[in-house]
């Protein structure tokens, strides 16, 4: 027990004396009051009774005279002191006996009354007759003086005094002891609080002193001791996790103070953990934000967490980029609720960032003038080759055209020798003139993004074959197998790949020989084959690679013509349609060239499908 | 009361001694301090007969005396007897004139009738004496009682009575 | 007026292919006046009027424009545009007459307004073949707007 009292054990104590005083008081009181209210009554009884005892004793000394047992009758009343005198009359009115034996006149009443008692002179008087057979024989006077009396109450109350003095003390002793059955419990769990407070000691435990109301509270109290170690001993668990992590890991309350800042938060910003914990985040780090604190808050209320990129200011005054990552820490309704905030110096990243955008921007626009430069290469190119094969037919023209009107206006004067010359200067310019058309179609189908879409293949074809006399019979027979599949392409592009491969078919015959192209298709796996099957003089499986290179000429132009670019145009035409395009020798002689185009299906209709390099 | 009836008495008995005066009190007030059994009484209104065997010395005293008083409620009449054959009726007898082998031959012959015998005597009573005996000493009339006597008569005597008299036959 | 007297005008600024059209011309036996310009410009003062060309008896107004498209000074494709922004040439026939078979030139040119798009034929015997359909069809069959 602690050695100055305790307010708890004070109050106790004082309930207790308080009660026990309060109850001696009351029944001294009540006692006290009692004998002082009864006392007269009492005394008129006691004194009758005593009366009527010596008077009906006095009866038979009376009648027979007898002063000597009259006066020892008398005489007992000795034995109350309070009894001042008693004197007994005979008949005649006459003083038969007295008490004591010689009474002071004093004493003696006055006159001699009837039954009965009165109060005079502080003394109570008192009148029985002596009967006799219902007859009076005597009378009897009795004095009782109230001295005793007082005396006996003032006695009566100084023992109730010292009886409660010593209750009192007794209550003082019995309190202080009772007290402690209730204040020790509650001492023992006052002190352990205080020392927890003062320590964070949640290792203490408080001993459970009784069984009643006061025992349940001990052990609950110590039950969320144990708790609270536990949680304590967690929380420092994790908060030692936390602090392995070099990323800044802080909790704040809804306001921005900080509850939390881990090593990794010391370490990120300069600000030790009792430097941060107490102070406003924002505050504190100077932040600045890339959107409005409401904005971000109802964000958070929200969807629970937000993400962003702040500025914030070291201790040294250093700015640093920060990837923040906010999420709200729900909590029971009662209670705050928390943010985790989870920081990342992104300084360097930030700065690598914008070297790499500004980089970028200076790419872009070195590629942007790159390609401006290269289109403009291009166009030139273009405009050059365009402008050079145009102008280039004209002299051709102009070469063919004068040789034939020299063979025509003068043929008459030429010999067989110079029209043999004009001859070969026409057929050279001809020459020349498909060898430049052929050029201008490569590379027109060079360049340039195109839009596949369904052809229909029967219909081109009828197109070609009308349009060029060269495939009609007699010179030449053009069979398709109908019904020919439909497939993705480009028109102008499927044109120029069919005329070349026509063309070829009609140009390399034997001689003699008809040329006849068959021409059907097969469908596989999504894609259409088309066949152009000859009965011309066939490959050599050696240079079916090189047959499709630009002047990779197999046979002389001499025997067959050709300028060398057909089928190269006709590859080129293919691979820019997603196709491909191959050869091989037919059975009998001949050769087989095959195209492979995409099939017309529902899903790739009319899409915009980029075309391949080659 | 008192004094009218002394008044009253004086005139009648003036003869009278005053010792006779007392004594002829006295016999009625040991009526009134003596029980006797219920037998002794024909009803319970009959009266308590007070006899005087004898020379009645007390002349009209005894009449005048229980004139007017009772003894357990019932009245006394005073009867005037001289011989005890005529007595055994009474309830309290006076012996007068009696010496104590007279007074001795009385008692005996009363056997254990309910009588309470009363005479005077001069000196110590003795144990077969009369039950009550008055005695004067120095001028006072003393009681001299023999409860066993009185008790083989089958008489209570009041306590009182007791105390107020010396006590003989122990 | 009738159809033979109606002159043609050629927008040409090759001498060759002027040497090879007016032979081609007169062996589809085309007796039509053939009235030659070098140049986009002179095409427009030509039809225009202007200049030199104010005399009409001289230099009649066509009925048929033969235009090329590489033209020095005014291009071909701007002559033909001039031509159609005239009102009093709206319904004169231009048959554009280039080496250009390309699809671009093509489009223009009939976006432009040219009534037809001819490919110079590379040798003397089709240019020969289309000077004869072009007599039939432009000069024989085709009917006039009389402005």
């Amino acid at each position: 027990m602690a050695p100055r009292q305790t307010s708890i054990q004070k109050r106790v104590r004082a309930v207790i004396l308080l009660a026990s005083v309060v109850v001696l008081f009351v029944t001294a009181a009540a006692f006290v009051t009692y004998e002082a209210i009864t006392f007269r009554t009492r005394l008129v009884r006691n004194l009758s009774t005593l009366a009527s005892v010596i008077a009906d004793n006095s009866a038979a000394p009376l009648a027979f005279k007898n002063k000597a047992v009259a006066e020892e009758i008398l005489s007992a009343l000795k034995a109350e002191p309070d009894i001042e005198a008693a004197v007994l009359f005979d008949d005649n009115g006459g003083v038969f006996a007295t008490y004591p034996k010689a009474l002071p006149p004093a004493l003696l009443p006055r006159t001699l009354e009837g039954a009965g008692h009165h109060f005079r002179d502080g003394a109570l008087i008192l009148f029985q007759p002596v009967l006799q057979e219902n007859k009076v024989v005597g009378s009897l006077y009795l004095r009782n003086s109230f001295q005793g009396l007082y005396a006996q109450l003032w006695r009566y109350a100084v023992i109730v005094l010292f009886v409660l003095l010593g209750a009192f003390g007794a209550a003082l002793l019995l309190s202080s002891v009772l007290q402690s059955r209730i204040s020790e419990p509650i001492l023992a769990l006052t002190q352990a609080a205080r020392r927890i407070t003062a320590n964070r000691d949640y290792s203490i435990r408080v001993p459970k002193l009784t069984e009643d109301e006061l025992g349940v509270l001990t052990d609950a109290f110590n039950r969320m001791l144990l708790e609270t170690q536990e949680n304590q001993a967690r929380l420092g668990e994790q908060a030692r996790l936390l602090d392995l992590s070099t990323d800044a890991i802080i909790v704040c309350d809804w306001q921005g103070t900080v509850l939390f800042w881990n090593n990794g938060a010391e370490e990120l910003y300069g600000w030790s953990r009792s430097e941060a914990i107490g102070k406003r985040k924002h505050e504190l780090l100077q932040t600045i934000f890339s959107e409005p604190l409401e904005e971000i808050a109802k964000i958070l209320e929200r969807a629970g967490r937000w993400a962003g990129e702040l500025i914030q200011t070291r201790r040294d005054g250093a700015h640093m980029h920060v990837s923040t990552r906010w999420v709200r820490d729900p909590a029971p309704s009662n209670t705050p609720a928390r943010i985790l905030i989870t920081d990342n110096d992104i300084t360097l990243q930030k700065q690598a960032e914008d070297l790499m955008r500004s980089e970028a921007k200076r790419l872009d626009a070195l590629v942007e003038q790159r390609t401006a430069t290269l289109q403009e290469t291009i166009g030139e190119l273009e405009a050059f080759s365009y402008s050079i094969s145009h102008d280039m037919r004209a002299p051709l023209r102009a070469m063919q055209g004068y040789a034939k009107a020299l063979l025509s206006d003068y043929g008459s004067k030429l010999d067989a020798e110079a029209k043999h010359y004009l001859d070969r200067i026409f057929r050279a310019a001809n020459r020349l003139d498909l060898l430049i058309q052929d050029v201008l179609a490569y590379s027109r189908v060079a360049k340039g993004e195109i839009e596949l879409h369904p052809i229909d293949l029967e219909r081109l074809i009828d197109d070609i074959v009308s349009a060029n006399p060269e495939f009609h019979a007699p010179q030449a027979r053009v069979v398709v197998e109908k019904p020919l599949h439909r497939m993705l392409g480009h028109d102008a592009y499927l044109t120029q790949c069919v005329t070349n491969l026509l063309s070829n078919a009609v140009k390399f015959v034997p001689d003699g020989v008809v040329p006849e192209i068959h021409i059907r298709t097969e469908a596989i796996d999504g894609q259409v084959r088309v066949w152009f099957e000859d009965n011309g003089i066939g490959i050599d499986p050696l240079h079916y690679e090189r047959i499709f290179q630009i002047f990779g000429q197999v046979y002389p132009e001499k025997k067959y013509g050709g300028t060398g670019i057909g089928l190269a145009i006709v590859r080129k035409a293919a691979q820019r349609m997603n196709g491909e395009v191959g050869v091989e020798s037919n059975v009998d002689g001949g050769s087989r060239f095959w195209l492979i185009l995409k099939e017309v299906n529902y899903d790739n209709h009319e899409s915009r499908v980029t075309p391949g390099r080659g | 009361m008192v004094i009218c009836i002394s008044f009253v008495i004086a005139p009648a008995s003036a003869q009278v001694s005053k010792e006779y005066q007392l004594k002829a009190v006295f016999l009625w007030r040991l009526a009134q301090f003596t029980e006797w059994p219920s037998d002794a009484f024909e009803r319970a209104d009959s009266p308590i007969v007070i006899c005087v065997l004898g020379e009645n010395p007390f002349d009209g005293a005894l009449n005048a005396a229980v004139e007017g008083e009772t003894a357990h409620g019932r009245k006394m009449t005073i009867q005037q007897h001289r011989v005890i054959e005529q007595a055994r009726s009474c309830h309290i007898l006076y012996i007068a004139g009696a010496g104590p082998r007279q007074a001795r031959a009385l008692t005996a012959s009363l056997g254990n009738r309910s009588v309470l015998t009363v005479r005077d005597v001069d000196g110590p009573a003795s144990a077969y004496d009369t039950m009550v005996s008055f005695i004067t000493e120095q001028n006072r009339i003393k009681l001299l009682i023999n409860p066993k006597a009185a008790m083989a008569a089958r008489l209570v005597l009041d306590p009182r009575l007791l105390r107020s008299a010396e006590i003989i036959g122990e | 007026m009738t159809t033979t007297n109606r002159a043609l005008l050629l927008v040409e600024d090759n001498e060759d292919d002027v040497f090879l059209m007016k032979r081609a011309l007169k062996g589809a036996r085309v007796v039509n006046p053939l009235l030659v310009v070098e140049d986009g410009q002179e095409a427009v003062d030509y039809l225009s009027g202007a200049g030199k060309f104010a005399d009409r008896d001289q230099y009649p107004l066509p009925a048929v424009v033969f235009l090329d498209l590489k033209l020095p000074l005014i291009s071909g494709h701007d002559v033909l545009a001039w031509i159609r922004r005239q009102r009093e040439l709206e319904s004169l026939v231009v048959i554009v007459l280039t080496s250009s078979n390309e699809p671009s030139d093509l489009n223009r040119c009939y976006a432009l307004g040219a009534n037809s798009y001819v490919v110079k034929p590379p040798t003397p015997e089709q240019l020969e073949e289309l000077a004869k359909a072009f007599k039939w069809y432009w000069l024989e069959y085709n009917q006039f707007d009389e402005n």
